[in-house]
């Protein structure tokens, strides 16, 4: 549990546009343990899809990483030719999206998919990498008689079992699963959370969940991470972070929550909205939607201090 | 693919109310016309019992005399229609017209074929480099879409004669194969036959006669591929599914196999429109480059005013291009397996 997977130092992912440059990832570090579920959670815009894309370097055209070190088994992922970086991607590091529909070769048979995925990655014959194929389909709960169905024919739930059994098929150490489960109803989601988490006690593969829903993250993960305008405001264990958040950000997440037990049925939302992240706040970037905000907020940035067994990037903290 | 057999039966049913519309409107139209047939193609001093006997064969009036109404002149076509019978020629040998029709469709035909898979050619990797290079290349791509679009086929069919034929002598100026080079009649297309029957020098022969009608041809239409390819890989690239692929490590050739397929099906769709535009291209290169097909033929025939072979061959045109579009729509359903009507 405690040996470290995957080492995010200081990493700078940036948009360049003509006129301006957005900071989406801006100096975030963290490390990802073997074994471990990590939800990152933050609201649109956040910098978190941008942070997922980045471990594999497949960011859309604009956006660029300026600076900082992916350290995966000891080596940097950004130093990589092309070459290298596809011999990890799909193999040492898979990756699940939200919308499995889009997200599949419309064209293609699921299992032609799946065997494609093994056999680039592996030398064997199609045969036997037909035969992991529906292996790996029956692990996620889709009948091997469904491996000849087209992406179309599938629910929108075993198109994204589909999606898991094609990114684990080769056992990867990472698992990001960039909102999965965001297109899928509540009983859906819960069923397909539940096979990622037998997925990581089965194999223990390290999943970073991406996602907005800081309920989901709570639930299922054994360490949350929020970020905010492109950087990370608090990494807490999931079940301290429930109880005792710290960073204000966090605690208006939280409270948003809505509570079933409760009569009350008014929804707290946090006021304001995301900043203009071409032109982020001075300071904190969260100041002008903080009820703590102090004079020192608008002035300084805060730093992501140690804190308890966690990290909180907040002045009331000392940061 | 049970599915898919019916998908075809129903669509060739749906053929037959298509073709009588077509067929209804050429033959009214050629009636609408002004001018009269008969005194065209007797002259107005011809004597009366020609032009009688002329009507007669060409079922405008009865053994009488008396006029034919035009409702039963529709309905006599159309029964003759259904058998195979487009009527007899009006000028020379009076031989049937689908007899006619069927001697010049082969070489239409090889045109229409070697123009499309230059056009292809051309036009899909143009196409695919444009929308994957992108920049400057891809906006040489677009001004080339539209140049190619606008060349007018017989100008720039004489231009690549005046320079391949008359100044370079690597190709002939004209025809379809060398004298007495023509190989036996198999499918009577001359590369496919020269090939069946193993004679090499008429092989060599009517490939270099076909080369510059069928670059002519091809480079006209091209325009139009390597648009609608720019554009439809353009798009697919930018779907989800291609940065999904490449998370699973494919390399960039694998995911160009994902990207060609899926946007093959805009492509498939342009290909059937763009059929009509072959046949009539077809006609203006085969004139240009005398090339001894259908649309030598029509032109021919019209200034013949042989009304029976020009009406013939116009639906002939008109089923074969519905025909066509048939099979396209039957290639789309198969590679789209979403596709089912």
């Amino acid at each position: 549990m405690f040996e470290k997977l995957l080492r995010i130092i200081n990493l700078k992912t940036y948009y360049f546009s003509r006129k301006n440059v957005i900071k989406a990832v801006d100096n975030v570090s963290l490390d990802i343990f073997r074994g471990e579920i990590v939800g990152l959670v933050g609201e649109s815009g956040s910098g978190k899809s941008t942070l997922g894309l980045s471990i594999v370097k497949l960011l859309p055209p604009p956006g660029k990483i300026v600076g900082g070190e992916i350290i995966l088994d000891g080596e940097n992922i950004l130093k990589k030719t092309d070459r290298e970086l596809r011999k990890i991607r799909g193999r040492k590091i898979g990756m699940i999206f939200q919308d499995p529909l889009t997200c599949l070769d419309p064209l293609r048979r699921i299992g032609d998919q799946i065997i494609e995925t093994i056999t680039v990655h592996l030398k064997i014959d199609k045969e036997h990498a037909r035969e992991m194929a529906i292996k790996s389909l029956e692990r996620v709960g889709i009948p091997p008689d469904r491996i000849d169905d087209y992406p179309h024919q599938l629910s929108g739930g075993m198109r994204q079992r589909a999606m898991i059994a094609m990114a684990t098929v080769l056992n990867p150490d990472l698992l990001i699963a960039d909102e999965p489960t965001t297109a899928l109803d509540v009983i859906v989601q819960s069923r397909i959370m539940d096979l990622l988490e037998d997925l990581r006690n089965e194999r223990n593969i390290s999943i970073l969940l991406i996602t907005h829903d800081i309920a989901l993250v709570i639930e299922r993960s054994n360490r949350v991470v929020v970020m905010y305008a492109g950087k990370i405001c608090e990494v807490r264990g999931a079940e301290r972070i429930a109880v005792e958040p710290l960073h204000p950000y966090t605690k208006l997440l939280i409270q948003s929550i809505p509570d079933i037990e409760k009569t009350e049925i008014e929804l707290k939302p946090i006021p304001g909205s995301p900043p203009d992240m071409r032109n982020p706040p001075q300071g904190c970037r969260f100041w002008p939607r903080c009820p703590h905000a102090m004079e020192k907020c608008k002035i300084e940035e805060p730093q992501l201090l140690s804190l308890g067994e966690g990290a909180v990037a907040c002045h009331l903290y000392g940061g | 693919m049970t599915s898919l057999k019916v998908f075809i039966i129903a669509r060739a049913i749906a053929l037959i109310p298509t073709i009588l519309i077509l067929v209804t409107l050429v033959f009214f139209i050629m009636r609408v016309l002004p001018g009269d047939p008969v005194i065209a193609i007797v002259g107005m001093k011809a004597p009366m019992e020609r032009v009688v006997e002329l009507k007669k064969e060409l079922g405008l009036i009865d053994e009488n005399g008396n006029e034919i109404p035009l409702i039963v002149q529709y309905v006599n076509y159309l029964m003759k229609l259904v058998q195979g019978d487009l009527g007899r020629s009006l000028i020379w040998g009076k031989r049937p017209v689908v007899v006619e029709i069927m001697e010049h469709l082969p070489a239409t035909i090889e045109l229409a074929i070697a123009g499309f898979l230059v056009s292809l050619l051309i036009g899909m990797t143009l196409g695919t480099i444009g929308a994957g290079i992108g920049g400057k290349v891809n906006s040489a791509v677009r001004v080339y879409s539209a140049v190619a679009y606008a060349l007018f086929i017989p100008w720039i069919g004489m231009m690549l004669q005046l320079v391949f034929s008359v100044g370079l002598k690597i190709f002939p100026v004209g025809g379809r194969i060398g004298v007495g080079l023509e190989p036996p009649t198999y499918t009577g297309l001359y590369i496919l036959d020269s090939l069946i029957s193993g004679k090499i020098d008429s092989f060599i022969s009517s490939l270099k006669h076909i080369t510059l009608p069928a670059v002519t041809l091809g480079l006209v239409i091209s325009g139009v591929f390597s648009r609608v390819t720019r554009v439809s890989v353009e798009e697919i690239l930018k779907q989800d599914f291609v940065v999904a692929a490449r998370a699973r490590g494919l390399p960039e050739y694998r995911i160009m196999l994902h990207v060609l397929k899926n946007s093959f099906i805009p492509i498939l769709t342009m290909m059937g429109l763009q059929l009509a535009l072959l046949m009539t291209g077809a006609v203006l290169t085969e004139t240009t480059f005398s090339w001894p097909g259908m649309g030598t033929f029509l032109l021919e025939r019209i200034q013949y005013r042989d009304y029976t072979t020009v009406q013939g061959t116009v639906i002939f045109f008109a089923i074969i291009v519905s025909v066509m579009n048939l099979i396209v729509d039957v290639c789309y359903a198969y590679i789209d397996p979403r596709i089912r009507y």
